[in-house]
């Protein structure tokens, strides 16, 4: 076991602003990202905030950014003279806790549910694979820390994490509005030429979900 | 300054139990608060591993085969009218399932694909899977409250729940986010906390936030809990790396018909293991450990790959691989690609899943003997009695949320804004509420970890008369403890304040599980002592019922009410009947059994990559 130095960029909403906070602790050649925040929680300072819950990948509270990339804690090696920093673009609470709502609330005003006159459950359809790959989204917000044109008070223009609703909408076959027509007035076009949003469980999200509602490629 | 709103039903809680109750009781037209401890719809229900009961699959399925599987599978132990009133409703789960938003894995002809065979208790198969688990779920039910007019308070503790005599008339709570203390006055309330895995932290399937806080609440307002001794502890799940450990990694069925369960000396600790049920086994491997058989890790080996030289048990692999993605990604992560393969095997031991006992309720979920309030999800006790059958879970937040969500709309319809006294919510709690920036030397996270540890390892799959005497003398300690808590006074996101909250609770319920596993001087279901180690009907056919009386425990025993199913009942899997199905298609050619099972299973049907 080696000791490590990590940085921990805390939001302080009294200064509103964020401040570095350096630890030197024990790293085990496995520990995790989320090992590390409990290390300092239990042992040195327990009023640094941050959210987990399941440790394996599914819950998506856990996201942070490490390095500057989206990750989940559970899910990231941590590595000596790693930067653990809250994701951005979403308003930041205190510590690594960003708040998560504006991004909630999409799910009403941008109808984010399948919308159908009559939905008949358990009928029989055919549903594409794009749809189950998208359906591994965990909703932790991790994709729009990177966006660059995504900004929390700007409801006309959606982001990845809604672009992936949209997808998911779209491959659904009891959906029936039409999703790409919705992309495409949230400004999915400005999608088109960048790659610079990342899901932290791998979703390809430019291909499958932007892809799909940019009509670049057919449902299956 | 206490901020107050008002609302016709209060759901506490926010995974599948809550949401569906909340979204059904706004549906019919409530006014609806939704209180959520962590991020909503993020919780066990997402975490869970996406199997949904689906009865009448088979033509020979009906209710009454449901129930005896049920009631078997309980050991008996289960409330017969709570049973009967989940399988009469059991029809409607998967459909309302998909109509919140989810899909059920289809099969090559579009249909909802149920797993071929009868798994984790079942005598009939029952089972529909999803296409990423939990994970759609959680995503269906955030969905579907976003269609209703219900209010959201996310990341928002409940310290207590409110009453005027025996009525049930809101909850006191705090904002997290904030820091802001909220009294929700509301005509109806339902719980729906969940179950208590994190107390055993890191020894379970559970999320963060699950840490019993609906069975302090319930019991502090008067509710009765039963038989809270009975944890199910799934049996497979990841030892190590530390950051993995009590990670799930399958139940039983997952070791298909030629696994193995071996300890470190190579010898199987347990044979026919894809047909027993949950508690057997894990009771089986805590039996083995307890004898020193397990390896490096605490653990047993679970050897998979006797199925690989069979078609069946490649398939089943490829199965395990599309059904269950996130857990096979854990044991690659966990144990390398080979692993995850099935050709080398998996270190595991159980890890705490699902608690059975709970809130006692009436049959339709109100909580018996308080008035305006129900218990639904994992909260509730009396329906799984001592052993929980697979799928069944999952279903239950549908069936029993809709069924409240509904009724507590109805009630509400038909009754007036409850009086709240301000002074009297002020007086039963000052002391959490003072809890922020008291000055003590303990963190509230070190006596966690410390209950956690006993929780573990003396009251955890395996127990005697010493270790849950030791951990009652442990629990006792760290309750006196508790008044030297050092609390930050941070306003916002303080995490200090929301494990103090949640240690008091914590530390309540760890007694009353400790000294319901006590009283019970038998083995039954999910609770196995060594001292006891045989179940016995003669004189344990009881209840174990804990009520707070005069400001104390009082632990009593009620006999169980065999009201339709007497002990000679026959249910659960078929074991002969089973290996004379696999006997058949194993003297199959190659070929014909990989297209039987692959069109069984489901498999192929995409080809690859779009």
């Amino acid at each position: 076991m080696q000791t490590a130095t990590v940085l921990v960029a805390r939001y302080d909403p009294d200064q509103a602003k964020l401040v570095e906070n350096t630890y030197s602790l024990p790293l085990k050649e496995d520990a995790t990202v989320l090992q590390v925040l409990l290390h300092i929680y239990e042992n040195r300072d327990s009023t640094l905030a941050f959210r987990y819950g399941c440790r394996c990948a599914k819950c998506g509270e856990c996201a942070v950014e490490v390095n500057g990339r989206p990750s989940l804690a559970c899910l990231t090696k941590a590595t000596p003279g790693m930067r653990i920093s809250p994701l951005r673009n979403l308003p930041p609470v205190r510590d690594l806790i960003v708040d998560r709502s504006p991004l909630d609330k999409r799910l009403s005003t941008q109808r984010l549910y399948v919308s159908a006159a009559v939905c008949e459950a358990l009928g029989a359809m055919r549903i594409p694979e794009v749809y189950r790959r998208l359906a591994g989204c965990l909703e932790c917000y991790g994709c729009v820390s990177t966006c660059s044109q995504f900004d929390w008070k700007n409801e006309g223009f959606g982001g990845p994490y809604v672009f992936v609703k949209l997808a998911q909408l779209h491959l659904d076959p009891r959906d029936t509005e039409d999703r790409r027509a919705q992309a495409a007035s949230l400004g999915i076009r400005r999608c088109s030429s960048c790659r610079e949003c990342r899901c932290v469980k791998g979703i390809p999200i430019r291909r499958d979900a932007i892809g799909i509602l940019l009509g670049e490629r057919q449902r299956e | 300054m206490i901020k107050r709103v008002d609302c016709d039903v209060l759901c506490i809680g926010a995974g599948g139990a809550g949401i569906v109750a909340a979204v059904t009781a706004a549906q019919a037209g409530a006014q609806v608060i939704i209180v959520s401890k962590g991020p909503y719809g993020c919780g066990n229900t997402r975490v869970s591993g996406g199997l949904v009961l689906r009865p009448n699959i088979s033509p020979k399925d009906s209710v009454e085969a449901l129930m005896r599987d049920m009631i078997v599978g309980g050991e008996f132990l289960g409330d017969q009218s709570l049973v009967e009133s989940y399988c009469d409703r059991a029809h409607l789960a998967a459909e309302l399932m998909e109509k919140f938003g989810l899909l059920f894995s289809r099969n090559h002809a579009g249909k909802p694909a149920p797993l071929p065979i009868p798994i984790g208790g079942h005598s009939l198969p029952r089972t529909l899977t999803t296409y990423s688990e939990g994970i759609p779920l959680g995503t269906a039910l955030r969905a579907s409250l976003a269609h209703t007019s219900a209010k959201i308070l996310d990341e928002t503790l409940t310290i207590k729940l409110l009453k005027s005599g025996s009525a049930v008339t809101g909850a006191l709570c705090l904002r997290w986010l904030t820091g802001e203390i909220l009294v929700i006055v509301a005509k109806q309330t339902i719980l729906a906390t969940g179950g208590l895995g994190w107390i055993f932290y890191p020894h379970t399937s559970n999320v963060r936030g699950v840490s019993g806080d609906g069975y302090a609440l319930a019991l502090d307002a008067g509710a009765r809990l039963v038989d809270m001794e009975q944890q199910q502890f799934i049996p497979f799940a990841l030892t190590h790396p530390e950051s993995m450990i009590g990670i799930v990694c399958g139940e039983p069925a997952i070791a298909g018909p030629y696994g193995r369960l071996l300890d470190a000396h190579g010898g199987q600790a347990l044979t026919h293991i894809r047909t027993r049920t949950r508690a057997e086994v894990a009771a089986a491997m805590s039996l083995a450990k307890e004898k020193g058989a397990a390896g490096e890790y605490g653990g047993l080996l679970l050897d998979l790959s006797p199925n690989l030289r069979k078609v069946v048990g490649a398939k089943m692999l490829e199965f395990l691989k599309q059904t269950f993605p996130s857990m096979i990604d854990a044991v690659r992560r966990a144990y390398g690609e080979e692993a995850a393969n099935g050709r080398v095997p998996w270190d595991v031991f159980p890890t705490a899943h699902y608690q059975l006992g709970g809130v006692r309720v009436e049959a339709d979920c109100r909580i018996r003997g308080l008035e305006n309030v129900f218990a639904v999800g994992e909260v509730q006790g009396g329906l799984h009695g001592a052993d929980r059958i697979s799928s069944t879970s999952l279903a239950e937040l549908f069936i029993f949320g809709s069924l409240a969500g509904e009724a507590a709309a109805k009630a509400a319809a038909e009754m007036e804004t409850p009086a709240c006294d301000f002074t009297s919510v002020d007086d039963g709690c000052s002391h959490s509420l003072k809890l922020p920036g008291k000055q003590g030397l303990l963190a509230p996270i070190r006596l966690i970890r410390k209950l956690q540890k006993t929780m573990w390892e003396m009251v955890g799959p395996l127990r005697d008369g010493g270790r849950l005497n030791a951990a009652l003398s442990t629990i006792t300690e760290i309750s006196g403890q508790i008044s030297d808590l050092r609390v930050s006074n941070r306003k916002e996101c303080n995490p200090d304040l929301i494990e103090a909250l949640e240690l008091e609770k914590m530390v309540q319920v760890a007694e009353v599980v400790t000294r319901s596993a006590l009283a019970r001087e038998e083995s039954r279901g999910g609770h196995f002592r060594l001292d006891y180690p045989k179940r016995d009907d003669g004189n344990w056919l009881k209840n174990i019922v804990v009520r707070i009386d005069e400001g104390s425990l009082r632990i009593e025993t009620e006999d169980v009410t065999l009201s339709k199913f007497g002990l000679a009942t026959k249910g659960g899997p078929n074991r002969l009947r089973e290996h004379i199905q696999f006997a058949i298609l194993s003297i199959l050619p190659r070929s014909i059994q990989a297209r039987v099972l692959d069109s069984r299973l489901n498999l192929g049907q995409y080809g690859g990559d779009v």
